[in-house]
């Protein structure tokens, strides 16, 4: 095992959370940022004793977990539930709770209730959900409901089945470029940061 | 805005893998993007397998699994003839 530096402690809202701001400040710096996703109270005390800055309690609980074949049919009560779950074990860690599917595509309304609900019961510190279009609108209402977002394109699984399967993305000039607009759009709507999952380097 | 990156090369601002992918907590196919950083579904299969076996064969649990009680307790218990009814019962 190699000897791991000790992650620095912040005064912040709650005793030693790392304070979102810092993500800025980490990416100014040149520092990388770390996330892994969990699923309970001991994978979120190991994420943390690991020196992990971001957990993200993710949908794909759904596969990894549960077993199922995809993200689609995980419920908001999952994440909610496991969301507690982790928060009682990660504590340095900054908390981003999936959006799951189903729960921010029916109106601004409804995906500000949700995430504010991810926050409220579950203790989340962040929110994330799927793609660009309509969900950049979602991202602009939820943080200016005071909830921080976490945007995330390319291969995005809740819509798998319109992407044709679980593969890469934006492989063409063209879709490289939609890809970049969805993302710049994200920001543009206040996302803390973004997810590029599956698209060339 | 940070870029967390999953199959997206190493000029993101940070990484993420999902936590079964990269301890090796599952069956089957792994996306190109997940390295494995633990075999943790071969520890498990393998510790399970032992235990199955002791418990098949009586090696598990030995004397430091078990609790015990004071001697006099024991001694009382046994007079009282707790022990012999137990025994005709089972």
């Amino acid at each position: 095992m190699s000897e791991k530096p000790k992650p620095q402690r912040y005064a912040s809202w709650t005793a030693g959370k790392l304070p979102l701001p810092e993500l800025r400040e980490m990416k100014r710096r040149g520092e990388k940022i770390v996330m892994v996703t969990a699923y309970d109270a001991p994978s979120g005390r190991l994420a943390d004793q690991a020196g992990v800055d971001l957990v993200l309690v993710g949908d794909s609980s759904g596969m990894v977990v549960h077993g199922r074949e995809s993200t689609v049919a995980v419920s908001l009560d999952e994440i909610v539930f496991m969301t507690q779950w982790v928060s009682r074990g990660a504590r340095r860690p900054l908390l981003v709770a999936d959006m799951p599917f189903g729960s921010y595509e029916v109106s601004d309304e409804q995906a500000v209730q949700n995430a504010v609900r991810l926050v409220k019961e579950g203790g989340a510190d962040a929110v994330k959900l799927e793609r660009g279009g309509t969900s950049a609108s979602r991202a602009h209402a939820i943080v200016a409901a005071g909830v921080p977002v976490m945007g995330h394109v390319g291969l995005t699984p809740q819509t798998a089945t319109v992407l044709g399967g679980f593969k890469a993305q934006g492989r063409s000039a063209e879709r490289a470029r939609a890809l970049v607009d969805e993302a710049l759009a994200l920001e543009a709507a206040g996302c803390f940061a973004v997810v590029l999952e599956a698209v060339p380097a | 805005m940070p870029t967390i990156g999953i199959g997206a090369g190493g000029g993101c601002d940070g990484q993420v893998l999902v936590w079964h992918d990269m301890l090796g907590y599952y069956e089957g196919h792994a996306p190109r993007f997940v390295k494995r950083y633990a075999d943790l579904g071969a520890t498990i299969t393998e510790a399970l397998g032992r235990y199955a076996e002791e418990v098949r064969s009586g090696a598990f649990p030995e004397q430091q699994h078990t609790y015990a009680m004071p001697e006099e307790e024991l001694r009382a218990f046994e007079e009282a003839g707790l022990a012999a009814d137990l025994d005709e019962r089972s």
